[in-house]
């Protein structure tokens, strides 16, 4: 049963992966080939391109394009429940996430590992964004469990990465610019994923409670994605 | 063990302030085909998402083959055949990898049924089921509906947009099957005349309530057209359990729920209307226009009354 939800969402979501790993294993090694821009310039692009920008599109129409079709109701109506349903998608989205950014780390390794950078940096920056773009993409697709279109989920998770910005720099903007050098207590960062980039960078015992923290995140936001998708409120036509 | 299929007291749904469903009470006996009648928006799909625990009933009490859709959803589905109103699946994939796809989410599928089903219905298993006409669409759900042997098969508005030939092989072939393999059959539908050979029982959905529930027979029995001279029509006026009266100048028509009760009133007033038979549209008709009184003058009006 689970075997035949993923085969479904594999074929459905594949030609993604293979979009994702030609843009951003072309953009890398056109970059690093060229050397128009040191190679960290590059393979920062490479990472944030992929753990900000492609999971919206990844994320955008696991579920909304099925509400969009009309086939949604005939997935909720067999019997599965809505966490099976809603974890395949998230698995299949997440597995994407993981395939581009391995094709590309891979790529920039080869290439230039060792070059300007050290390979172990270049892994473990391709490691904290492959966290981060997987978290952006269950973040954005929980909350936009109920979204009709495309284009509303791609506005939930342009939101969702701007209160993960504000978050990280927002309340220290505005502590020293408007409230008497008030500052937001350190932890605060640690609230959103982008921790993870720090996490990935620095000590194992700020990662573990970094990755502990987002895990947390993400099961309750999918228990609640979940039950809402099982349940569907309001007259859908 | 209950003798219904689907057991509804008091069910009651809201969205925001909008009461959809108020105090909808019903039963279906195990077998029959019910046939479940309202107007577009009437609260009939509302109804049939909460049996199958798609939707939460903010109210009242549930029980589909003796489970509660509430806490038992995944159990009605895997025992329940549900073609859904204006059905879309998944375009992408073909006939038969769909049925390959459905089958293994029910424990009872049975794949010589399948593809017997396949055959006589027509279904090129090749095709994508995006590339599928309208009918195919409608055959190839009911398919799904019904090859896990369920014992109930809920069929919301199935016929919807098919053409009156397609409409009516479909009541003839499907509806015949089911009954002919004793399956309890809930079919909600507007369009009535279609129904009106197959159901065993009717119940209408107007205004968030069951406004009739009967066997579809007795309300044909009870149910009738009384004309009469205006004149003696205010003679007896209010006739017992009036449904609905248009007034024609000289005539006046009284559609009556107790027809045997309305003629003993009207002949103790020494008044013989003429008994006239309705169809199931009319009778539905009668119980969601009507509860008025209404008077009409025009030439169109009288043409257009009949």
């Amino acid at each position: 049963m689970i075997a035949r939800l993923i085969w479904k969402e594999w074929v459905e979501q594949r030609w993604k992966l293979a979009l994702c790993c030609v843009l951003l294993v072309g953009f890398s090694a056109a970059g690093l080939r060229a050397r128009v821009a040191a190679d960290l310039a590059v393979c920062v692009l490479a990472a944030f391109g992929g753990c900000l920008l492609l999971p919206i599109f990844v994320g955008m129409d696991l579920l909304a394009s099925e509400r969009a079709e009309g086939s949604l109701i005939s997935l909720l109506a067999l019997p599965v429940s809505s966490h099976k349903i809603l974890a395949v998608k998230l698995l299949i989205g997440c597995g994407t996430i993981v395939g581009y950014m391995l094709a590309a780390c891979t790529t920039i390794c080869l290439m230039a590992g060792g070059r300007e950078i050290e390979t172990g940096r270049i892994i473990s920056l391709f490691a904290g964004c492959t966290g981060v773009g997987v978290a952006l993409l269950i973040w954005m697709t929980c909350l936009a469990v109920r979204q009709v279109s495309e284009a509303r989920c791609a506005v939930v998770g342009i939101v969702v990465l701007v209160v993960w910005v504000f978050t990280m720099f927002g309340f220290d903007f505005l502590g020293s610019f408007f409230m008497g050098g008030w500052s937001p207590p350190k932890w605060l960062p640690v609230i959103h994923p982008v921790a993870l980039l720090e996490a990935s960078q620095s000590s194992w015992h700020w990662s573990i409670v970094a990755v502990g923290i987002q895990v947390l995140w993400v099961v309750l936001l999918f228990l609640w994605a979940a039950s809402r998708l099982g349940r569907m409120e309001g007259p859908q036509r | 063990m209950s003798q219904y299929a689907i057991e509804i007291r008091g069910l009651v749904k809201r969205f925001g302030d909008k009461t959809v469903l108020g105090d909808v009470t019903f039963q279906v006996p195990k077998g029959k085909t019910y046939a479940f009648l309202g107007r577009n928006g009437a609260g009939k799909t509302t109804t049939i998402r909460i049996l199958l625990g798609l939707l939460r009933a903010d109210g009242g009490q549930v029980s589909v083959l003796g489970l509660d859709p509430a806490r038992q959803a995944l159990e009605i589905r895997r025992r329940v055949g549900y073609l859904a109103e204006d059905q879309r699946m998944f375009g992408w994939m073909r006939v038969r990898q769909l049925l390959d796809f459905i089958a293994p989410f029910y424990p009872h599928w049975n794949h010589s049924l399948a593809e017997r089903l396949a055959g006589r219905l027509e279904l090129p298993m090749n095709t994508r089921v995006r590339h599928l006409s309208k009918g195919h669409t409608v055959r190839l759900g009911l398919l799904l509906a019904v090859a896990h042997r369920p014992e109930l098969v809920i069929l919301d508005d199935p016929t919807l947009g098919l053409d009156p030939i397609m409409r009516k092989e479909f009541l003839r072939d499907v509806v015949s099957y089911l009954q002919s393999i004793e399956t309890t059959v809930f079919f909600s539908s507007h369009l009535l005349y279609e129904i009106e050979p197959v159901a065993d029982m009717v119940g209408i959905l107007e205004g968030g309530r069951i406004v009739l529930q009967s066997a579809t027979d007795t309300l044909r029995e009870q149910v009738k057209q009384l004309v009469l001279s205006t004149e003696d029509y205010r003679r007896v006026s209010p006739l017992p359990r009036e449904l609905d009266v248009v007034i024609r100048g000289q005539q006046t028509a009284v559609v009556v729920a107790d027809t045997e009760a309305a003629c003993r009133a009207a002949s103790k007033a020494g008044v013989r209307p003429t008994v006239i038979n309705l169809n199931l549209d009319e009778i539905f008709e009668a119980y969601v226009t009507g509860k008025g009184e209404k008077t009409l003058d025009s030439q169109a009006d009288l043409e257009r009354v009949g």
